[in-house]
C-alpha cells in the first residue's frame, strides 16, 4: 500500500556528555550520582510522575564498572532475549570526508575476531546459539551489539567483549570486511531510491561535520588501512567515550559481575582520553535543487526535500514532531489521494543533534507538479490547518466531508500517535537499549525518553502552528530530483523553486 | 552487502527465518461461526495492539486476465467504505486512533492489512477494520486515481533488477501458469480494470471462510474473541475458493539465464540454481523436512558451506551463500545462490556457472547418500534447536510476530500446519534429508540464473559464444515478465 520509510529509525542519536565517576543512581547523594543522570530533579519528585513511568525507573540498575566504564542495565521480563550494547560516542575529527566510514569498517573488523577467537569460532558459536553481533554507525554514535538468548548469554558475553577490548584485527579478515563493506556500497548505487539519498546527503551536508558519510563512500574505504583501523580504535576507546547498555531479563548483580570480568582487560589508563565534544554545527536551510539522471530508475522518479528540523533538546523538538505528522496527513492526501501522483509522499524528521528532516516523494513521473502540492501541504499547515475530514452538513441537509480544519482537531490523535510510536520502539530489547542510549547522547540521562508522553502531553496546537512556521519554509528546502532523462529533463529549475502560495 | 542481504530476504520470503514452533502456548485460536479464523497473541509489554486481517489469495490466485488485480484491490481498501466514505475520511479515523502503524501488502500466497494503535483502542480498531473489509465502496473514480498511484509504484519494481532477476527465472521455470508469480501484472489489466471485477474478487476472496483476524499486543483473548464476532460475525460469505488449482507442474527444463545489469557488481557475478521444491497442498511432510535441510546447509561453519567453498573456490565468501526453501502451498522451490569472484583471467562466467553447478550437485548427492556422514548427528540437533530458537526470537516483537510470522504461515499452510510445526520439524530424520535430496536435488532439473555488470559481460567476447551454445538466453527489464514473451 506505502512505502515502508525504514531509512531513520525513531531514535537513533547523540548529544555530549560529561565524564564523571558515577556509582549507584538510585541510592547516592547528587554529587556521586550517576554520570548519565541531568535529569535527577525531574525524576526526584516521584509524586508527580506517572505510574507508568514509576513502574519503569524500578526496571533500572545503574553502576559504573572499576576502570570507568558506565553501565545502565534495564530489566524486562516479557522475552528471552537479552542485548547488551556498547555505545561509542562520535565527535568532530573523527572522521574526514577521506576517511569516512572508518568507525564502520572498525566495527565490522572487530566483529570478526578476537584474540582469543578466529572468525570462523566466533560464526560457528553465533550460529549455533541464533545470536548475532551487529554494529551501526550513525552521525553522532556508533553501536556495537550482543543479542542472544537468556540460556546463552553467559556464553557469549565474554566472547564479545573480547572482540572489543582484544579484537583480532587479523589482516585477511580486514581485507574481507572492506571488500564487503565497499561491495555494500556498490549494492546501493543499483538502487535508485538509495542513489537519491545519498546524492541529496551529499549536497546539502556539503560543508558540515556530516559530509563524512558514516556508511563511508568506495573511494575512502578504499584507501583505509588497518594501521589507520588500529590507531582509530586507540581513539574511540576512551574515556567519555564509551558506556554499555543491557536490556532483558537479567540479574543486575550477576550481569554486573560478568561485565566487571569481561572489561576487566579494557584498562583506560593505558588509553587515549577523549577531549571535550562539541554539538556539531546546525546545518542550514536554503533553496535548492540538484537534478540526477539515472537511466536504470524506469519511468518513476524520486525526490528529497531536506530542511533542518529542531533536535531533541530544542522546545520545538515534539512539537515538530506533531507538525511532522500533520503534514504527512495533508501530503498524502494532496499528493496521492487527490491527484495520484505518487505512491509514497511522507516527511521524516531525523534524530540527529544537527538535525533535519526529509519531505519524501517516493515513484513520481510528475516531479514539477508534485512539488506545488507538497508547498501547498506546507502553506495549510503553517496557516493552522490539518486534515480533519470533518463532515459538514448544510441547511438543506446535505453532507459534504471538509477535508480541512484547525490543527486543534487532530492535536489528541497525533499526540496519541507520537507516544504510540515511542511505544512501538520498545517492541524489542534492542530498540529499548536504542532509547537509552538516545537519552543519554542527547539530554545526558538514561531516563530522559520515560519524560517524553508528559511532555508530549503538554503541547499546544499552537506551539506546533509556531515550530512549523519556524522550520518549514517552502522557500528554504533543498531537493534532489532523480530519475530518468525524461522525467528529469522536464524539470525547470525556476519553475520547480518557485513557492506557492 | 547487509542492504543486499535484505533485498535477498525479501527475495527468499525470509523462509529459514521465517518459521513456526511452538505456537501452542502462544497463540489462542478459535473460529468463528462464519468460519473466520482468529488468533490472539497476548503480551503486555507495552500498552499497543497490532489489529491484521489476512486473506488467501495474491498472486496464487490470478488468472491472466486478473494479474496485478489483487493488488489493486489491496490498494482500493483504504480508499473508503460505507462509514468511512472517503481515503481522507479513513485517514483522518486512522489519526484519531492514534495509528503508529497501518499498511497493506500483496504476496504470492496472501493480502494482508493491518494497524498498530494503543490498546485501549482495541474494540474501535476491529470495528474499523470490519467497516474496510465487510463495507468497501468502489467508484470509478477513485479506481482511476487509485490506477496512477498503482502504476507508479509498479514502474519502481519493473526497474529493480532483484525484481526484474527473479521475474525473469520464474515466469520461465514455471511457464505453465507464470501469473501465479507475480503480483504486479501487466499495465494493461491495471489501466482495464473495472470496478465490476473488484467486485467479483470481493465475493470470491473477501469473505470470511477465506480471511484470519490476527491480533497482537496488550489484549485478553476472550475479549478479542467477543469483539471478533460482535463486529465480524454479521459477515457472510461463500466457501473458501480453491487456490493453486490446478497446481504448477515440473519446472521447464532447460532454464538458463543471464541479466547483464549496469550497475551490477564489477568483481561479482550472482549465480542462482533452483529447483521444483515441495508444495504444502501435496507434499506438506516434505515441507517440515526442507525447512531443517534449509538451517542444515545455511550454518555459515557447517560442512554445505565448508565443503563448497574448497571445491569450488571462485565462492566470493560462504556467509554470502545461501540455500533457501520458501514454503509454499503450491509452486515450491529451492534456492540455492551465491556470488563468484570474477578474475580477469577467467572470463567466461557461463562455464563458472556450470562449475558451480557441479559442485552442488556433487554435495546434494552425498547429502543424499549418506547426511549423517555428510553433516554428523550433532549438527541436526543442532539445526532443530536454532529452528526453535529462530521462533522465539521472531515473537520477541508481537506486532512483526504477527504481520509476519502467523500471516506468513497461515497464508501458505493452514493454522494446524504452524501449530504442529515445531514437534513435525523434531521427528525429521536423516533418512528424511536423504530422501528429500534425492527426490528434489541431487540430479533434478535445475533452472540456472547469472547476474553480470553489462560492461563486463560485453568485454568477453568469446563468452557471448559460449553463451549461445550453452542455451544461455539475456534477460532484461524489456523481456523477464511474463507478459512480455
Amino acid at each position: 500500500m506505502k512505502f515502508q520509510n525504514r531509512w531513520l529509525t525513531f531514535f537513533a542519536c547523540m548529544a555530549a556528555f560529561v565524564w564523571v565517576c558515577g556509582v549507584d543512581a538510585q541510592t547516592k547523594p547528587a554529587a556521586q550520582r550517576f554520570v548519565f543522570s541531568d535529569l535527577e530533579d525531574e525524576f526526584s519528585n516521584t509524586a508527580e510522575l506517572p505510574a507508568y513511568v514509576k513502574d519503569s525507573l524500578k526496571t533500572f540498575s545503574v553502576f559504573t564498572l572499576k576502570n570507568g566504564i558506565p553501565v545502565v542495565v534495564k530489566k524486562n521480563t516479557s522475552n528471552r532475549i537479552q542485548y547488551v550494547s556498547l555505545l561509542i560516542r562520535r565527535a568532530e575529527g573523527d572522521e574526514t570526508p577521506e576517511t569516512a566510514g572508518i568507525t564502520s569498517l572498525m566495527l565490522h573488523a572487530m566483529e570478526r575476531g578476537s584474540a582469543d577467537a578466529d572468525n570462523d569460532a566466533i560464526k560457528a558459536l553465533l550460529d549455533a546459539t541464533t545470536s548475532e553481533i551487529e554494529s551501526k554507525v550513525e552521525y553522532d554514535s556508533a553501536r556495537y551489539g550482543l543479542r542472544t538468548f537468556d540460556k546463552y548469554f553467559s556464553r557469549l558475553l565474554p566472547v564479545w567483549a573480547r572482540t572489543i577490548t582484544k579484537p583480532r584485527f587479523d589482516a585477511a579478515e580486514f581485507e574481507k570486511v572492506k571488500s564487503l563493506r565497499i561491495n555494500d556500497l556498490k549494492s546501493a548505487e543499483q538502487d535508485p531510491w538509495q542513489i537519491a539519498m545519498r546524492t541529496g546527503d551529499e549536497s546539502f551536508f556539503d560543508g558540515h561535520l556530516y559530509s563524512a558519510d558514516p556508511q563511508g563512500t568506495v573511494e575512502s574505504l578504499g584507501n583505509i588501512s588497518l594501521d589507520q583501523v588500529k590507531a582509530h580504535y586507540k581513539k574511540m576507546f576512551a574515556q567519555g567515550r564509551i558506556s554499555i547498555v543491557a536490556v532483558g531479563n537479567f540479574d543486575a548483580n550477576s550481569v554486573r559481575s560478568t561485565l566487571e570480568k569481561a572489561f576487566s582487560a579494557l584498562d583506560f589508563a593505558a588509553m587515549e582520553k577523549s577531549g571535550s565534544i562539541a554539538r556539531p554545527a546546525p546545518l542550514e536551510a536554503r533553496s535548492k535543487l540538484v537534478k540526477k539522471v539515472f537511466p536504470g530508475a524506469n519511468d518513476v522518479g524520486y525526490m528529497l526535500g531536506y530542511f533542518p528540523a529542531p533536535n531533541f533538546v530544542d522546545p520545538d523538538y515534539l512539537p515538530m514532531r506533531i507538525g511532522g505528522l500533520a503534514l504527512s496527513g495533508l501530503l498524502f492526501y494532496n499528493i496521492r489521494t487527490l491527484h495520484g501522483l505518487a505512491y509514497t509522499p511522507d516527511i521524516a524528521i531525523s534524530n540527529a543533534q544537527a538535525n533535519y528532516a526529509r519531505i519524501i516523494i517516493y515513484k513520481s513521473q510528475m516531479l514539477t507538479e508534485t512539488k506545488k502540492y507538497v508547498d501547498e501541504s506546507i502553506n495549510i499547515l503553517r496557516s493552522g490547518k490539518a486534515l480533519v475530514a470533518t463532515i459538514a452538513e448544510s441547511d438543506a441537509g446535505a453532507k459534504t466531508s471538509e477535508p480541512f480544519g484547525n490543527l486543534e482537531l487532530i492535536m489528541a490523535g497525533a499526540k496519541r500517535q507520537i507516544v504510540g510510536q515511542l511505544f512501538n520502539s520498545q517492541q524489542t530489547n534492542s530498540g529499548n537499549a536504542e532509547l537509552i542510549e538516545f537519552s543519554i547522547i542527547n539530554a545526558n540521562d538514561y531516563r530522559a525518553y520515560l519524560l517524553y508522553q508528559m511532555r508530549a502531553d503538554a503541547v499546544t496546537a499552537q506551539q506546533v502552528i509556531e515550530a512549523v512556521n519556524r522550520w518549514i519554509d517552502p522557500a528554504a528546502i533543498e531537493w534532489i530530483a532523480l530519475g530518468p532523462a525524461k522525467i528529469i529533463d522536464a524539470v525547470d529549475e525556476k519553475e520547480f523553486l518557485a513557492v506557492q502560495e | 552487502m547487509k542492504k543486499l542481504l535484505s533485498a535477498l530476504a525479501l527475495l527468499f520470503c525470509a523462509a529459514w527465518l521465517v518459521t513456526a514452533a511452538g505456537m501452542g502456548d502462544l497463540v489462542k485460536s478459535k473460529v468463528l461461526k462464519n468460519k473466520l479464523q482468529v488468533m490472539v497473541v497476548e503480551n503486555h509489554q507495552l500498552p499497543l495492539v497490532t489489529i491484521c486481517i489476512a486473506f488467501r489469495g495474491g498472486a496464487m490466485a490470478q488468472e491472466p486476465d486478473t494479474a496485478g488485480l489483487f493488488h489493486l484491490y489491496e490498494h482500493m481498501l483504504f480508499s473508503g467504505n460505507k462509514k468511512y466514505k472517503t481515503q481522507q475520511e479513513f485517514l483522518a479515523a486512522l489519526g484519531n486512533l492514534g495509528t503508529t502503524e497501518w499498511n497493506g501488502s500483496t504476496g504470492s500466497e496472501y493480502i494482508n492489512y493491518y494497524i498498530t494503535i494503543p490498546s485501549d483502542e482495541l474494540e474501535a480498531g476491529i470495528e474499523f477494520w470490519s467497516w474496510a473489509i465487510m463495507e468497501p465502496i468502489f467508484n470509478d473514480e477513485k479506481l482511476a486515481r487509485e490506477k496512477e498511484v498503482v502504476l507508479n509504484e509498479n514502474r519502481g519494481y519493473f526497474a529493480d533488477n532483484d525484481n526484474v532477476a527473479v521475474n525473469a527465472i520464474q515466469s520461465r521455470m514455471f511457464s505453465d501458469l507464470p501469473w501465479r508469480k507475480n503480483t504486479e501484472g501487466p499495465e494493461s489489466n491495471i489501466k482495464a480494470a473495472t470496478v465490476a471485477q473488484l467486485e467479483d474478487m470481493q465475493a470470491k476472496y473477501y469473505i470470511p471462510a477465506n480471511a484470519a483476524l490476527i491480533v497482537a499486543g496488550d489484549v485478553k483473548p476472550e475479549l478479542v474473541f467477543a469483539l471478533a464476532e460482535k463486529h465480524f460475525g454479521t459477515w457472510q460469505g461463500d466457501t473458501a475458493p480453491v487456490i493453486g488449482s490446478p497446481p504448477h507442474g515440473p519446472i521447464s527444463k532447460n532454464v538458463n539465464l543471464i541479466a547483464p545489469e549496469d550497475t551490477y557488481f564489477d568483481t561479482l557475478s550472482q549465480v542462482q540454481l533452483r529447483w521444483r521444491g515441495p508444495d504444502v497442498d501435496r507434499q506438506p511432510k516434505d515441507t517440515y523436512i526442507a525447512d531443517v535441510l534449509v538451517f542444515l546447509v545455511n550454518s555459515p561453519v557447517g560442512k554445505f558451506k565448508s565443503s563448497l567453498s574448497k571445491l569450488y573456490p571462485k565462492i566470493y565468501d560462504p556467509e554470502y551463500t545461501f540455500f533457501a526453501y520458501p514454503t509454499a502451498r503450491d509452486g515450491g522451490q529451492f534456492i540455492f545462490l551465491t556470488f563468484l569472484s570474477l578474475d580477469e583471467n577467467d572470463t567466461d562466467i557461463v562455464k563458472s556457472a556450470q562449475e558451480l553447478a557441479v559442485a552442488v550437485d556433487i554435495q546434494c548427492e552425498q547429502i543424499s547418500r549418506s547426511p549423517s556422514t555428510y553433516f554428523g548427528k550433532d549438527a541436526l540437533d543442532q539445526a532443530k534447536t536454532k529452528l526453535i530458537d529462530a521462533n522465539l526470537l521472531m515473537a520477541e516483537d508481537p506486532s512483526q510476530f504477527a504481520t509476519g510470522v502467523l500471516c506468513f504461515w497461515w497464508g501458505v499452510a493452514d493454522s494446524n500446519y504452524f501449530f504442529n510445526y515445531e514437534d513435525n520439524c523434531k521427528k525429521v530424520s536423516f533418512a528424511d534429508i536423504a530422501a528429500l535430496a534425492k527426490k528434489y536435488l541431487f540430479g533434478q532439473e535445475s533452472a540456472r540464473l547469472i547476474r553480470i555488470k553489462s560492461s563486463i559481460r560485453d568485454g568477453y567476447s568469446e563468452e557471448l559464444g559460449n553463451e549461445k551454445d550453452a542455451g544461455y538466453t539475456v534477460v532484461s527489464q524489456a523481456n523477464a515478465y511474463w507478459w512480455q514473451e
